[in-house]
């Protein structure tokens, strides 16, 4: 069994929301807004300042506009030296030349003055018939505005020019075409979901839109992204709309759009970025790092517990992870399976799925990954179980008339001691041979027993991980023939059975 | 007792001069010519208007004014600004001057229009002796002419203070020369539109 010790970071959404409320108008039929002229400066005074206020005010209304310097331009390619007027051949011309439906040109009659006030006078034009369709005069002073008590009374003229902006288009605005000043759409854009918010390169995405109209909606929704335009379904059942793109190759974070196409030319209004995705194409990368063991050739061996770290070359959030322990015929014996991040780091102690001490052996450590995306990662690492020492055999034989005694390592597989001694001793207690070493097997030449045919050995050792074997005062038969096992030790515990 | 009927007195006295104040008839006159058939007129042109004040921009700014307050009535088809200034310039006209019968062909031909309408500010400003206050005033001349023969239509001289249009303190008031201009073409207008102009055939 793993335990695992998670990593604190934390998760980042999947789906992204954005709640807000919106007022959007259609953008509709151009209107050129010449520089208004300003009589406060004389007969041919301009005023660009004003002019600028003006058009941003049409633009909050909906109105789209001909962009200042082509209307300059225009101006100056026509010769019109004045503002504040202008002939029907010349909104005729305006209207081809810089595709617009409505020209709006005005004068501004008063500006400060004692009582501070102001005073303009706007013009409408039909870009079509070159005539007058709407105008109108506005004036106002700080006096003229005086408030109960005070409360909200203008102090600077330039406090006057929203009412003033406000009276004079919002009568234009009754008058003209819905096409070029159109009525505020009314929308609450309520959620959009992308999913995945990771994706792989060329993958399926998912957008769903939970957007609320009041009167009108709008012809058709769209999300907009690198890939183009997604047009969305209408999911009645949740009352969303939906649709499905591919995520584009390039890797890195990806914005979303909503494109709204309101009314019969189709006139789109964007809300820029209102979620986002990420394309993630290469994988995790994912290494093991094995520590609390030996590296021994190209296995880690360890008697006791291992500590599994698992590694990523970079940063990113995981779907889910799976590790898995197989011993030398390829059986599972371990396998654990999460969903989130990797843990920060998992100890093996060398125990199966049922926490039974697993024998001796190879096993392989198997960690998969898969990101976000579902990208996949996977590395494995050998590593080498050997939770006591591998046990010794201990015979005598005799030789040209000479006893030995043959110490050997019972069993090949595993790591053989990596330092030993034995001492020897007759039964009286008299010392035999002492003898120390760091290999086996080895054969030891006793003294001469003078007839005894048993005597006494201890024998301990210890292997490199620092499992210990140990014989005490273990009895020989001296064989007369060949040699002969005298004892097979088990070294399955701590300390040699008695 | 005594000081109850001085009360008393006061506030009929205002209360007079706040009904009279309300129900003064302005300065306000529109004569038509005897022969004059103003529903014949339906395409008009407005010549720059003759500045007789030292305000050097007031004739601009009282026929700008003028033509907004007419075109937004909607009585009358009106001929742009711009035609007029060309009209203007190749009939080497000053604002003012009187028009003979080609200018008048020269109306017909070119611009169609059925009548044309000439402006005169003799009064602009702020007058500021009443009650102690700056008080703008406007008083223009408007003649209205027959292209088509050259007749006057009518003619409307018109008067206008800030203070005129005050309903009680200073609520009402305009305080503009623009404001007081808009009102006045404004009534001239309506004036004219109550006469049967605007009622075209």
């Amino acid at each position: 069994m793993i335990r695992l010790i998670t990593s604190r970071i934390r998760f980042w959404p999947l789906v992204l929301l954005i709640l807000f409320c919106g007022a959007s108008p259609l953008h509709a039929e151009r209107v050129a807004l010449l520089p208004l002229a300003d009589l406060s400066q004389g007969d041919n005074g301009l005023n660009l300042s004003l002019t600028r206020e003006l058009a941003e005010a049409l633009e909050l209304l909906g109105a789209t506009l001909v962009p200042e310097p082509d209307v300059l331009s225009f101006m100056a390619s026509n010769r019109l030296r004045g503002a504040g007027y202008v002939d029907s051949f010349t909104v005729k011309k305006m209207g081809r030349e810089l595709h617009c439906s409505l020209v709006l040109i005005g004068t501004i009659t008063e500006l400060g003055g004692a009582d501070p006030g102001m005073g303009l006078t706007l013009m409408a034009f039909d870009a079509e018939s070159g005539r007058t369709v709407w105008a109108k005069t506005s004036a106002t002073s700080l006096g003229e505005q005086v408030t109960m008590l005070g409360v909200g009374q203008p102090e600077l003229v330039d406090d006057l020019k929203a009412g003033m902006f406000d009276d004079l288009l919002g009568s234009l605005r009754k008058k003209v075409s819905g096409r070029i000043l159109p009525l505020n759409r009314l929308y609450q854009l309520a959620g959009v979901q992308v999913s995945p918010a990771y994706a792989k390169g060329g993958s399926e995405v998912e957008g769903v839109v939970k957007i609320r109209f009041i009167d009108s909606q709008p012809a058709r929704i769209s999300i907009e992204t690198e890939q183009g335009r997604t047009y969305l379904y209408r999911d009645a059942a949740n009352d969303t709309y939906r649709g499905r793109w591919n995520a584009p190759l390039r890797e890195g974070a990806h914005s979303v759009s909503l494109a709204l196409e309101w009314g019969r030319n189709r006139s789109v209004e964007r809300i820029e970025n209102v979620a986002g995705y990420e394309v993630i194409n290469e994988s995790p990368q994912l290494s093991l790092e094995i520590k609390k063991g030996i590296q021994t050739g190209e296995v880690i061996a360890f008697r006791d517990h291992l500590l599994i770290l698992p590694r990523l070359s970079q940063s990113k959030p995981m779907t889910r992870w799976l590790l898995e322990i197989k011993n030398e015929d390829g059986e599972v014996l371990v396998r654990e399976e999460h969903e989130g991040n990797l843990p920060e780091r998992m100890v093996w102690e060398g125990r199966d799925g049922s926490q039974r001490k697993m024998a001796n052996g190879t096993y392989e450590i198997v960690l998969h990954a898969w990101d976000l995306a579902g990208n996949h990662s996977v590395d494995a690492r050998m590593v080498a179980l050997q939770a006591s020492a591998l046990p010794v055999t201990v015979a005598t034989f005799n030789e040209n008339g000479k006893t030995f005694l043959r110490v050997e390592t019972a069993d090949e597989k595993g790591f053989p001691l990596s330092s030993w001694s034995l001492d020897a001793t007759s039964l009286q207690g008299e010392s035999l041979v002492t003898v120390e070493g760091t290999d086996l097997p080895v054969m030891i030449e006793l003294p001469p027993l003078n007839g005894k045919d048993s005597f006494f050995y201890n024998f301990e050792g210890e292997d490199f991980l620092g499992n210990r074997l140990r014989m005490a005062k273990k009895k020989m038969e001296v064989s007369g023939g060949n040699e002969k096992p005298a004892e097979a030790v088990s070294a399955k515990s701590w300390v040699s059975d008695f | 007792m005594r000081r109850s009927l001085v009360k008393k007195g006061m506030m009929a006295g205002m209360l007079m001069v706040v009904c009279v104040g309300c129900s003064l008839r302005s300065d306000l006159e529109t004569r038509f010519a005897m022969k004059a058939v103003p529903e014949q007129i339906c395409r008009v042109a407005v010549l720059p208007f003759e500045n007789r004040t030292s305000n050097p921009e007031a004739g601009t700014m009282a026929y700008r004014i003028f033509y907004s307050e007419l075109a937004s009535s909607g009585a009358l088809q009106l001929e742009t600004e711009g035609e007029m200034r060309f009209f203007m310039l190749r009939n080497r006209l000053l604002p003012g001057q009187l028009l003979n019968a080609s200018h008048y062909a020269d109306l017909v031909e070119r611009l169609e229009v059925d009548a044309v309408i000439t402006g005169m500010v003799s009064e602009v400003g702020m007058d500021s002796r009443k009650a102690g206050e700056n008080v703008p005033f406007v008083a223009m001349q408007l003649d209205m002419y027959d292209v088509r023969n050259g007749r006057r239509v009518l003619s409307t001289f018109h008067r206008r203070w800030g203070d005129d249009y005050r309903k009680a303190m200073h609520f009402g008031m305009v305080n503009t020369v623009t404001g007081v201009m808009s009102h006045l073409s404004r009534e001239v207008i309506d004036d004219w539109i109550e006469k049967g102009v605007g009622d075209c055939r």
